[in-house]
């Protein structure tokens, strides 16, 4: 309030009112500092755009007058000369005299075409002088193709053709691998018929053939052994040979050790021992060993500490060679048997062959023919492959079994 | 009511570029009424001095990052408003080529017809007493009759010393006085 005593001093002064007496619109400062804001905002972007986003070029208002003015010349020449093309002084006005003449040279011109004359039958003759001048021009470029054939080579052409598909289709049909032997198909029916009459007789035991017992049971063990020593005889490339006409040899050199075994075990026979021998041979043996003592006490007695006396039972000099010639023979069947490539002729120089050397051949013949069984026979004539007789071969077997 | 916010705040607050917007939107409530009173008794027109409070205020946008605390915030205001009072009198003067009495006489039939002033006859007659002072006499008469404000004070607004301020001052209520007193 001390300010306002200065006011006593101006009475006039201080009797007026000292509010305020202007006004504002309603809301006025309510809004005021919104827009003093966004005027703020709009200035700093009013001062910075124009300096940092727009630019021109160097000296660009300095000339822009002069560029201006220029340019306007330019266009008012342009517009002068409309489409700027130039013609001659006075050319639209001989322009269409211009045009009638040209229209009349062109007529004349056309008009001179119709003054070309050709022969007379000239096309008539056109087609043919055409096809003639192309059959020409086709025999002069053949000729200049240097390509020649031999004389009347087209005339057997097409023979030559026919018997090349010929040799062709037959070289096809050898390509397929199916090669049969010659005059296959001419003995195809006589081999069928042949081998359905084997098969009926090897299947029909009712049409009077008889078999050994157990001859099927052995059969494919004979045929696989068959096999094999085919196998082995056909590949000379195992490694296995054998002295050169064996095999010529081997069924006799079966037969004759056959014929030796049948004579060793007659005369194996032939030696006899009384009736009942064997029986009385153990006692006998213990009686002469172990003496006098009773049977129970012998039974009794312990083995380990009384030693049996052991004697020679065939101390004869023939019984140890027919025993060792038992053995050979066993042992050389089995060896021969299992290893035939293996044989050599040596065995022609044992005691064997020495023994059987002395009998004669008319014998062992005469031996073989009333000996061999019918199942050997009939297993031999099929294997060799020769026609079966079979009315011969009942009769032989009848009488095989009648000896038996 | 204005907000009596510090001015130490919101000086505080501009200085920080994050809170930079939201320190003068402060200073605008804090500041906008006093400002606007302040150019509307110079220039007496509504328009007048909304135009001239907006740019006041761009130009404290634009100054305050310079501006030194060794003066007071609402007197470095002051100071701007009141060049860009005497600016805008003096383009006034010249676009119209009228001498300073013919503006006053044109600030005279502003007042007559303004709608937005609500004063009796004896704040009309004051109003057009003081349409008579020179500016800066106005200005100071202003300044402590309607703004209370102290000699130092109006001192740091106007640049001039105190004892000058208190001459103008006193030269400037005789004027009001005689005016009020003659017209009577």
């Amino acid at each position: 309030m001390e300010n306002r005593e200065w006011l006593n001093d101006y009475p006039s002064l201080k009797q007026v009112n000292p509010v305020n007496p202007f006004t504002v619109p309603e809301g006025y400062f309510d809004s005021l500092g919104s827009r003093i804001v966004s005027l703020k905002n709009l200035d700093a972007l009013k001062n910075n755009t124009p300096a940092k986003d727009f630019t021109v070029p160097e000296n660009y208002f300095e000339e822009l007058t002069n560029n201006i003015q220029s340019r306007i010349a330019i266009e008012t020449t342009l517009n002068n000369e409309d489409t700027g093309f130039a013609v001659p002084e006075g050319y639209f006005e001989g322009l269409a005299s211009n045009i009638q003449s040209r229209i009349a040279v062109e007529e004349a011109l056309n008009t001179e075409d119709a003054g070309f004359a050709v022969p007379e039958g000239y096309f008539d003759g056109l087609a043919n002088n055409i096809q003639s001048r192309i059959a020409v021009e086709e025999a002069l470029n053949t000729q200049d193709a240097g390509f020649g054939v031999p004389e009347g080579y087209f005339d057997e052409l097409a023979a030559n053709i026919q018997s090349r598909i010929a040799l062709e289709e037959a070289l096809n049909t050898e390509d397929a691998g199916f090669a049969i032997p010659g005059g296959y198909f001419d003995e195809l029916t006589a081999n069928i018929q042949s081998r359905i009459a084997v098969e009926e007789a090897l299947n029909t035991e009712d049409a009077g053939f008889a078999i050994p017992d157990g001859y099927f049971d052995e059969l494919a063990a004979n045929i696989q052994s068959r096999l094999a020593i085919e196998e082995v005889l056909n590949t000379e490339d195992a490694g296995f040979a054998v002295p050169e006409g064996y095999f010529d040899e081997l069924a006799d050199n079966i037969q004759s050790r056959m014929m030796v075994e049948e004579v060793m075990a007659e005369q194996a026979e032939a030696f006899a021992v009384p009736e009942g021998y064997f029986e009385k041979l153990n006692q006998s043996i213990l009686d002469k060993t172990i003496g006098a003592q009773p049977a129970e006490k012998a039974v009794k007695a312990v083995p380990s500490k009384r030693r049996g006396i052991v004697r020679k039972m065939y101390a004869s000099t023939f019984f140890k060679y027919a025993t060792a010639a038992c053995f050979a023979v066993a042992i050389g069947t089995g060896i021969l048997l299992m290893q035939p490539a293996a044989q050599d002729n040596s065995h022609q120089h044992s005691f064997l062959h020495k023994e059987l050397s002395g009998v004669p051949i008319d014998d062992i013949k005469s031996y073989l023919e009333s000996n061999v069984d019918g199942g050997e026979t009939q297993q031999s004539v099929i294997n060799q492959g020769a026609p079966v007789n079979d009315a011969q071969l009942k009769k032989d077997l009848q009488n095989i079994d009648t000896l038996q | 009511m204005p907000i009596e916010i510090d001015d130490a705040v919101i000086l505080s607050k501009f200085q920080d570029e994050k809170t930079r917007n939201e320190a003068f939107n402060l200073l605008l409530k804090k500041y906008q009424q006093k400002i606007y009173w302040h150019v509307r008794r110079m220039v007496i027109d509504h328009d007048d001095a909304d135009d001239l409070v907006q740019d006041v205020f761009i130009k404290v946008w634009k100054n305050l990052a310079g501006f030194r605390s060794d003066a007071q915030l609402y007197t470095w205001m002051y100071r701007i408003a009141t060049n860009e009072c005497i600016t805008f009198l003096n383009k006034k003067k010249a676009k119209n080529n009228i001498s300073l009495d013919d503006v006053a006489y044109e600030l005279a039939d502003t007042l007559a017809d303004s709608t937005y002033f609500n004063g009796d006859a004896a704040q009309r007659k004051l109003q057009e007493a003081l349409l008579t002072l020179p500016e800066k006499q106005k200005l100071v008469f202003n300044m402590k009759y309607y703004d209370d404000m102290k000699y130092e004070e109006i001192s740091e607004v106007l640049g001039t010393s105190v004892g000058a301020l208190k001459a103008s001052f006193h030269l400037a209520v005789k004027k009001i006085e005689a005016h009020l007193l003659g017209h009577d």
